[in-house]
């Protein structure tokens, strides 16, 4: 078969992810209030196409978070999720780290957002993080 | 274009790729002779962004090569520019300055005037303390007009950028009424995106409707298509036959990689092209080599993630320049991106046909609808109108007109004013 023209992908191209985002890594009044969503997600290159369950984790501490503490947060609120999906974040969620060091260190398939879809379902996980912060805040819970 | 002669200059981190073929383009484009490359993989330095040792040997090849600029392939600090300009003696520029002069060059209409003006103002803002400090102390080469950085000159500068964005907002809005009158009159707009050079413009020329476009007053004919990086800086809309459809396809800026988000933004005006489009044609050169063919498909839609809504189709141009094996390599090699990629040949004509099918399929579906409309010089017209603005699958002429037709919602609600009686709608598909 040619592969000029249309070239379908298998399945409709989708993928199973668990997006993650964390809130809150800057002082406040001494303290760092840190918020990590893991949403579970199906997502094609262009879009997010569904949203799963969502997961939190939260760390209240008065020391400015290290790359392992970031990693400790992300990982109970994936291990909640209950999935094995590949799970993927922006760049500066890992301060940069290559790739292959955060799944190491998570332990489980990890990648940074490439397409449209992944930053989107990002966005996601964002929006959720933000939410869940804002309400501990405000409840001063 | 001018005609100095450039010396290259890339400073990367230990592992990072140091090629300056990027750069080299970009400088071609803004039409500097390069007559030398300087690379350097090091930790960067403050004051000098490479290395102290190397800075002396860039001196030597300026003064060997006679070089009127030197262009770094990386982000400079005010500081950074002024100590190479101190130590070289000629003109330092970097990626950003670079690729505002190129905008400047090829800014046409009064958007693109006033967007490069605005990237540029962005650019300045935030080096201007800095400059205002290096002032007091004396001028030095690449710092051009040094002498006018005071306090003043901050304060004329956010004066400047409040009045271009008011400007460009006054045009964004004329813009967004253009759109909607296109889409009352049944138009769909088609957006072409992707990595500057990927062959946006051959594309548009090779999909758009020539005859068409010399009788449409939305369409212009400045398309240009070099094989160059930022040869459209402003938008070129034409029309696209597409069977049963009325589109409308526009080609606009290419995208590239590192570029800061102030001066995304900068173009976002000329982005709305693209991001309030139907359908976003991102077109991808199928011909660069695997992994730069990935991280251009990362730039775009890392450009176009936040705002953009409509589906994206990959178009995988340049195709001619493979052969089988290694295209269907390709493919596979950006599945995880472009998971259902067109692939075709503008140059050759190449699989158009199937492109358009495919803008036709990944278009919004058009709702099935009959009207019947009085006979009358007033049906007739509307008879005629739907000619032009929907699919008419049948017209029977009785003591009225009954049209069935497919259209979009705002041609279907224009249909049923005009129509005096109930009317039905099914989905198209």
């Amino acid at each position: 078969m040619s592969i000029w023209g249309t070239n379908p992908a298998a399945e409709g191209g989708v993928c199973r992810l668990t997006a993650v985002d964390i809130s809150g890594r800057h002082e406040r009044d001494g303290r760092y209030l840190m918020v990590c969503a893991a949403v579970g997600v199906e997502t094609k290159a262009d879009a997010v196409d569904a949203v799963g369950a969502m997961e939190f984790d939260v760390l209240d501490t008065e020391r400015e978070p290290r790359f392992e503490v970031v990693v400790d947060t992300v990982s109970r609120a994936v291990s909640r999720l209950d999935s094995d999906a590949t799970v993927v974040a922006e760049k500066g969620e890992f301060y940069n780290k290559p790739d292959w060091i955060v799944e190491g260190a998570l332990g489980t398939g990890f990648k940074y957002v490439e397409t449209i879809g992944e930053r989107k379902a990002v966005g996601v996980a964002h929006h959720a993080a933000y939410a869940v912060r804002n309400l501990l805040l405000r409840h001063d819970i | 274009m001018r005609n100095d002669t450039a010396v290259l200059v890339k400073r990367v981190d230990s592992g990072e790729d140091a090629s300056l073929d990027e750069i080299r383009d970009l400088a071609r484009a803004a039409g500097y002779d390069i007559v030398g490359e300087v690379t350097q993989s090091r930790q960067q330095d403050s004051a000098y962004e490479i290395g102290r040792g190397k800075v002396g040997e860039l001196r030597a090849l300026v003064e060997r090569v006679d070089a009127s600029k030197v262009v770094f392939d990386n982000e400079l600090g005010p500081y950074q520019v002024y100590n190479l300009g101190n130590e070289i003696g000629v003109e330092v520029d970097d990626r950003f300055t670079l690729i505002l002069e190129i905008f400047g060059d090829r800014a046409g209409s009064r958007k693109a005037q006033l967007q490069v003006e605005l990237a540029e103002l962005k650019y300045e803002l935030p080096r201007a303390d800095a400059k205002a400090n290096l002032a007091n102390r004396d001028e030095r080469p690449g710092f051009m007009g040094l002498g006018e950085y005071d306090e003043k000159r901050k304060s004329d500068m956010e004066d400047r950028i409040s009045r271009i964005r008011d400007e460009l907002g006054s045009l964004s809005e004329r813009d967004e009424a253009w759109r909607r009158e296109r889409r009352r009159s049944g138009f769909e707009l088609v957006a072409l995106a992707g990595y500057t050079n990927a062959g946006k413009s051959t594309l548009m020329r090779s999909l758009a409707d020539v005859d068409e476009a010399s009788n449409h007053p939305d369409i212009d004919d400045t398309a240009e298509s070099r094989n160059e990086l930022f040869t459209t800086l402003g938008t070129t809309t034409r029309r696209m036959d597409v069977p049963g459809r009325n589109v409308l396809l526009s080609d606009t800026v290419g995208f590239i990689s590192d570029l800061p988000h102030w001066l995304v933004q900068s173009f976002e005006s000329t982005l709305d092209e693209v991001y309030l489009a139907d359908l976003v044609l991102l077109v991808v050169d199928a011909s660069d080599p695997v992994e730069e063919m990935r991280e251009k498909l990362v730039t775009c839609h890392d450009t176009l993630w936040e705002r953009v809504e409509a589906p994206v189709v990959t178009v995988l141009n340049k195709a001619d320049l493979l052969d089988e094996d290694e295209l269907a390599k390709r493919v596979e090699a950006v599945r995880y991106l472009a998971p259902d990629p067109v692939v075709v040949s503008a140059v050759e004509g190449d699989s158009l046909d199937e492109l358009v099918g495919r803008v036709k399929d990944e278009l919004p579906d058009w709702e099935r609808e009959t009207v019947e409309l009085p006979m009358s010089d007033d049906g007739m017209s509307t008879v005629s109108w739907l000619y032009d603005t929907a699919e008419v699958l049948d017209v029977e002429y009785g003591e009225r007109i009954r049209v069935e037709f497919k259209a979009r919602d705002e041609i279907i609600a224009k249909a049923r004013n005009r129509s005096p009686l109930e009317t039905e709608t099914v989905a198209a598909r």
